[in-house]
């Protein structure tokens, strides 16, 4: 019975203008986006390359220690994934002087893109009046005279409305991979078929999501033309709304300190403050110490002290507790005011963390953001990828500042005088930072958790679909 | 009475479509002052193509359409100020009330200046209830709008009126209430042109009535020549017999 | 009868629940919108109060754009702070939000909700105009009267226009009273000015938008298959196209990425610093890196600015032609017109982007030269906005006269498909 209704559903929609119509927008635009985001990877490639030779043509004349961190930053290489998902991964730069304007103006079209937005505006124009629409052209009455259950018309819409939308959808992104395919310049690990598998169950369960959704409301009225309203307003507001504006709620509800007030406040803390500070304990100590010395107390100028010093041990060690005492007390000071330096940073990063947790939170309400985080998670062009590059950075910043250490204390055993900081060494040995993408599960892995998130609102638009179809009037 | 100019007069009217179907084979008819002509065929025959004609929704292949002597493909807006038109089922506006949809139409047709009193006293010429005409409309029945239907007509004070299949699908007071009407209308001095295959209403009202069948005026009668012939078995035979054309 | 008709369709429309839930999701979405756009404002310009440089300091840092509530386009990457120094221009480190979350989705602002949301509501509000009474049968009764379909098509048009504009200017007119409210946010006369532009930019959008429908609705004898239709047209129009535009752009035109352009600039002022310490060492003096002094170290900073110099042109003009041909093809999308419209308007577009850097690097050049002749009091850095007639001549009118002509050709088109519909 169930196969029967599915087959009904597929057949119906098949022969529609709106499959049709469905069927050619997506054929046209994901090859055409795949050949042209495939044909800007291979650009990327070249660059990055380019750029690398740039580096060590550098590195063999000009590379010195003292600067040598300016020239030689971790860098994301162009991943092969790009010919399919961008996600945030277009390089802003807006640290420098040269940003780019173009990718804020108008984001990079990618399939994350495309499935999120053309195929759940399709998904809900083929189920806004799978209910409503059946019930004005009086077969759903005729289906439920001849004995179908509700349970099986809402599953076989549900089914069949996917299957119609998937087939259209996987085959243009067939031709897509093709295109890709066909690309020598491209080369696709298992990792990233891997990738691709899962990314594509994310998206059949976004479709699924929409199509539930569609359902739902259309049993909800009693007309299609209120329907196709109200799911409209529903699916602008899931996705076109509510993934934007998270963020900005997030910072309203749990605000964070700015970094530049938190940097202002840290740097108050550090200079000016820790001078006051250090000042403060310094005469401190100088006066117990000139208490336990009192010769110390004496003025004498820099020539009087030296001689003194050569000749004078009580003075040497009077002097020498001074000193210790000063180094003591600036330290004590840099110690106090680092601290509370630290606090305000934790607190910084804290609250961050916080706002961002809520703000993605938030934003988990829309299945688009979901399945943004979902695919650009799985294709290390999200948030993780960030973290995770940060954290590669840091590893390579650690092993980097080991190199040079060692590699400046040998040339200082070799030649104290030469300036080693200010001179063209030779960094043919120096570890260079090398990206390799995180494994496939570490990537799945950090998505599953707003995944569930999605599958459990289709389950529960579902049981909420059925419950209200199981009441619709279908007279 | 009859002896008046036609109001509604088809001279030699045909329209073929785009696909090649002849829906309309040089109908020749008249409609004059203080009668009511029914049109009676089958679905297809070429009823409604003739009203289509006549309000200018469609131009005609061959022939032309008068209204008060006005060539309707010459001059619509003028031609239209002497017709009202109650269409088949029409929905009206659902949201409106009774007296707003006739305040709309009353305006289109012409007629600015009437108060709501006006407009009531129409609706209840028409034995639409009181209590409906400031209800809205989507909650009226088939019968109830069809009424108002008629009353938007009726407001137009047009010397013709139009009516496509009137009473279809209503149930035999309302369609009584309706024939009243019409009557009514007759009296006044009104042409009334009614398309329809209820044979039984047609002889009851009909001044005169006219036999469609595939675009062609197969048959006319008048009420006197009907009292001698039986229009059901007439009907009813020519519905049987072959096909005009091939 | 143009006006009993376009009566009708307001009345009608504030009866019908279309209306009611549409109107509904703009003023909440419109007022959502501001408010969070106005807090974000006011912390960024917390934040401005601190960076703010101290008189003569070699800083150019612009306050935030008050416009930027309604566009905020680039006001974020303009109101960076820049600091120069004998080697050239830095941006001082910790602009960026700590939420990462911000850079995934473009900022709700007045301007996205109307590309994005009032496209919409404006093509449900035209799509069944025609359709959905030629579908009851009212089409046929009101052509049954003296009034031509010019008539009925301009009272629908002017009717759901009214039904549209009227609550979408009462809300945004509202909500920027509000905001004005607060002495810290000044508009100014030319601020209210663009703003009222842009209002009407908006409007014009709508306008074409609801054409659009009412072009479409007079093709097709279903809504049904109007709908669907529209909807996927405008899906191309409003995401599709202007973004699909610029990657074919970049394409066509080979332009480094900046990434390349701040890496090449390290190498540049780095390798001249090394330059000079070493020549001075060969010398015999003392060379502090960037604080050195002398005429050796005068060559070397000169060498920085010139290549640097060299490079930033050499960008600029590549940069230059690809925004151009992305813009050429962009522009294909009334929904791009109007972002590059009301961008430009606002003070927060590329081509105000492009003109503050350009000042940017002349007041570097300036406060080099002061450095030269050993000046440590500097001029403050200044910076006006493009009038709204220098925007308008720079492009903004082309873009608005895009919409109004696509409106009034859409009109044509529609009314030339009615004319000849089929209304049995």
């Amino acid at each position: 019975m169930l196969g029967t209704i599915i087959r009904k559903e597929i057949q119906n929609s098949v022969f529609s203008f709106r499959f049709a119509a469905v069927f050619v927008l997506l054929l046209i635009v994901v090859p055409v986006t795949v050949f042209v985001l495939t044909n800007d990877y291979v650009k990327k490639v070249d660059e990055f390359s380019f750029r690398r030779g740039a580096i060590e043509d550098y590195l063999k004349n000009y590379a010195h220690f003292n600067r040598l961190r300016n020239v030689i930053k971790p860098s994301q290489p162009p991943l092969s994934m790009y010919t399919l998902v961008r996600g945030i991964s277009s390089d802003i730069n807006v640290e420098e002087f040269d940003n780019d304007p173009l990718p804020v103006m108008f984001p990079l079209l990618d399939l994350v893109f495309i499935v999120a937005i053309l195929l759940s505006l399709a998904a809900i124009i083929f189920s806004y009046d799978s209910v409503c629409g059946e019930k004005e052209d009086g077969t759903l009455k005729l289906m439920l005279a001849n004995g179908l259950p509700r349970s099986q018309i809402v599953l076989g819409k549900i089914f069949g409305g996917t299957a119609v939308l998937i087939v259209p959808f996987f085959v243009s992104l067939l031709l897509g991979l093709v295109v890709i395919l066909l690309n020598p310049r491209v080369s696709w690990t298992g990792a990233n078929w891997g990738a691709l598998g899962l990314v594509l169950l994310g998206a059949v369960i976004y479709v699924i999501f929409f199509q539930v959704l569609g359902v739902f409301i259309s049993s909800r009225h009693q007309a299609s033309a209120s329907s196709i309203m109200t799911s409209l307003c529903v699916w602008v507001l899931l996705v076109l709304v509510v993934p934007n504006l998270s963020p900005y709620l997030a910072s309203l509800l749990s605000p964070a300190p700015s970094r530049i007030k938190t940097s202002r406040e840290m740097s108050r803390l550090t200079d000016t403050d820790r001078d006051n500070l250090g000042r403060r304990l310094q005469a401190e100590r100088s006066r117990d110490i000139v208490k336990k010395y009192p010769f110390l107390a004496e003025r004498l100028t820099e020539a009087e002290t030296k001689a003194r010093l050569a000749k004078d041990p009580a003075f040497r060690e009077a002097y020498e507790a001074l000193r210790k005492e000063t180094r003591a007390a600036w330290d004590e000071a840099n110690r106090i005011q680092g601290d509370k330096a630290r606090l305000i940073e934790n607190d910084r990063l804290q609250k961050e963390k916080a706002q961002t947790r809520l703000s993605t939170m938030l934003s988990l309400i829309s299945p688009l953001a979901v399945f943004t985080y979902w695919t650009t998670d799985l294709t290390s062009t999200g948030l993780r990828n960030v973290e995770y590059f940060l954290d590669l950075g840091d590893a390579w910043d650690r092993a980097y500042t080991a190199y040079f250490r060692a590699r400046i204390a040998s040339l200082q055993k070799q030649d104290p005088v030469v300036d080693w900081w200010n001179t063209a060494v030779d960094v043919s040995d120096m570890p260079r930072f090398i990206y390799k993408e995180e494994t496939l599960g570490a990537r799945a892995k950090s998505g599953l958790g707003p995944l569930a998130v999605l599958m459990v609102m289709c389950v529960g638009l579902f049981v909420a679909a059925y419950f209200s179809f199981v009441r619709y009037d279908a007279r | 009475m009859t002896n008046q100019k036609p109001i509604l007069k088809a001279d030699d009217l045909s329209k073929r479509y785009e696909d090649g179907l002849l829906a309309l084979d040089h109908l020749n008819l008249e409609v004059r002052p203080g009668e009511v002509y029914c049109l009676l065929g089958a679905n297809g025959a070429g009823k409604t193509t003739t009203i289509n004609l006549f309000l200018n929704f469609i131009p005609p292949t061959n022939g032309t359409c008068f209204i008060n002597g006005i060539d309707v493909t010459k001059d619509p807006l003028e031609a239209k100020k002497f017709v009202g038109f109650v269409s088949e089922n029409v929905m009206l506006y659902g949201n409106f009330t009774a007296r707003q949809n006739l305040d709309f139409f009353a305006k289109l047709g012409g007629k600015t200046n009437l108060t709501r009193e006006a407009y009531y006293q129409v609706m209840r010429r028409v034995s639409l209830q009181e209590n409906a005409f400031e209800q809205r409309v989507k909650t009226f029945s088939k019968g109830m709008r069809q009424k108002l239907g008629i009353s938007i007509a009726i407001i137009k004070d047009a010397p013709a009126i139009l009516l496509d299949e009137p009473t279809s699908g209503l149930d035999p007071k309302a369609a009584e209430e309706f024939l009243e009407i019409l009557g009514e209308l007759k009296s006044e001095g009104k042409a009334v042109f009614m398309s329809t295959h209820d044979i039984f209403r047609a002889k009851e009202i009909g001044d005169r009535v006219g036999i469609m069948k595939e675009g062609r005026l197969v048959l006319e009668r008048t009420r006197e020549e009907l009292q001698f012939e039986d229009l059901v078995k007439i009907y009813i035979d020519y519905m049987k017999s072959e096909p005009l054309t091939a | 009868m143009t006006g009993t008709i376009a009566r009708k369709e307001i009345a009608a429309n504030l009866l019908s629940y279309k209306f009611f839930i549409v109107i509904l999701l703009t003023v909440l979405l419109l007022f959502t919108s501001f408010f969070v756009l106005y807090k974000d404002f006011k912390a960024r310009l917390a934040d401005y109060q601190l960076i703010k440089p101290k008189p003569g300091e070699p800083v150019a840092v612009l306050p935030p754009n008050p416009l930027s509530i309604f566009a905020k386009g680039l006001d974020e990457t303009m109101t960076r702070s820049f600091e120069v120094s004998r080697i050239g221009l830095s941006v001082r480190a910790g602009q960026k939000s700590g939420n990462a979350l911000f850079a995934f989705f473009p900022a709700p602002d007045f301007a996205y909700i109307v590309k994005v949301v009032l496209s919409l509501v404006a093509l449900l509000f035209g799509f069944d105009q025609i359709s959905r009474e030629r579908e009851n049968g009212v089409l046929r009764l009101m052509l049954s009267n003296p009034v031509s379909r010019a008539q009925v098509l301009a009272g629908k048009w002017l009717g759901n226009f009214l039904s549209l504009a009227a609550p979408f200017t009462l809300v945004t007119l509202l909500g920027f009273a509000l905001i004005n409210l607060d002495p810290d946010v000044r508009f100014g006369a030319s601020g209210i000015g663009r703003f009222l532009m842009l209002i009407v930019i908006a409007l014009l959008y709508i306008a074409l938008f609801l054409g659009l429908g009412i072009l479409v609705s007079a093709l097709t004898r279903r809504s049904a298959s109007t709908l669907i239709v529209l909807l996927l047209v405008w899906a191309v129009i409003v995401f599709v196209m202007p973004n699909l535009g610029t990657l074919i752009a970049r394409q066509m035109v080979d332009v480094p990425s900046v990434k390349a352009l701040s890496e090449k600039r390290q190498q540049i002022w780095t390798r001249e610093i090394l330059l000079l310490q070493v020549e001075s060492r060969a010398a015999g003096r003392r060379a502090t890196g960037t604080r050195t002094e002398g005429d050796l170290a005068q060559k070397h900073f000169d060498a920085i600015n010139t290549d640097q110099d060299r490079l930033e042109e050499d960008y600029r003009k590549k940069f230059d032609r690809l925004v151009r041909l992305s813009k050429a093809i962009n522009r294909l999308s009334p929904a791009a017109s109007f972002i590059y419209a009301a961008t430009e308007l606002a003070g927060t577009g590329i081509g105000e982007e492009n003109r503050l850097k350009y000042d940017v690097v002349r007041y570097k050049d300036a406060v080099i030269g002061d450095l030269k002749r050993e000046v440590t009091q500097h001029a403050a850095f200044t910076y006006r906005y493009r009038s709204a007639g220098q925007v308008l001549a720079e492009g903004g009118l082309f873009d608005v006269a895009e919409l109004l002509i696509l409106t009034i050709f859409l009109a044509a088109l529609s009314y030339l498909a009615f004319i000849r519909y089929d209304v049995r």
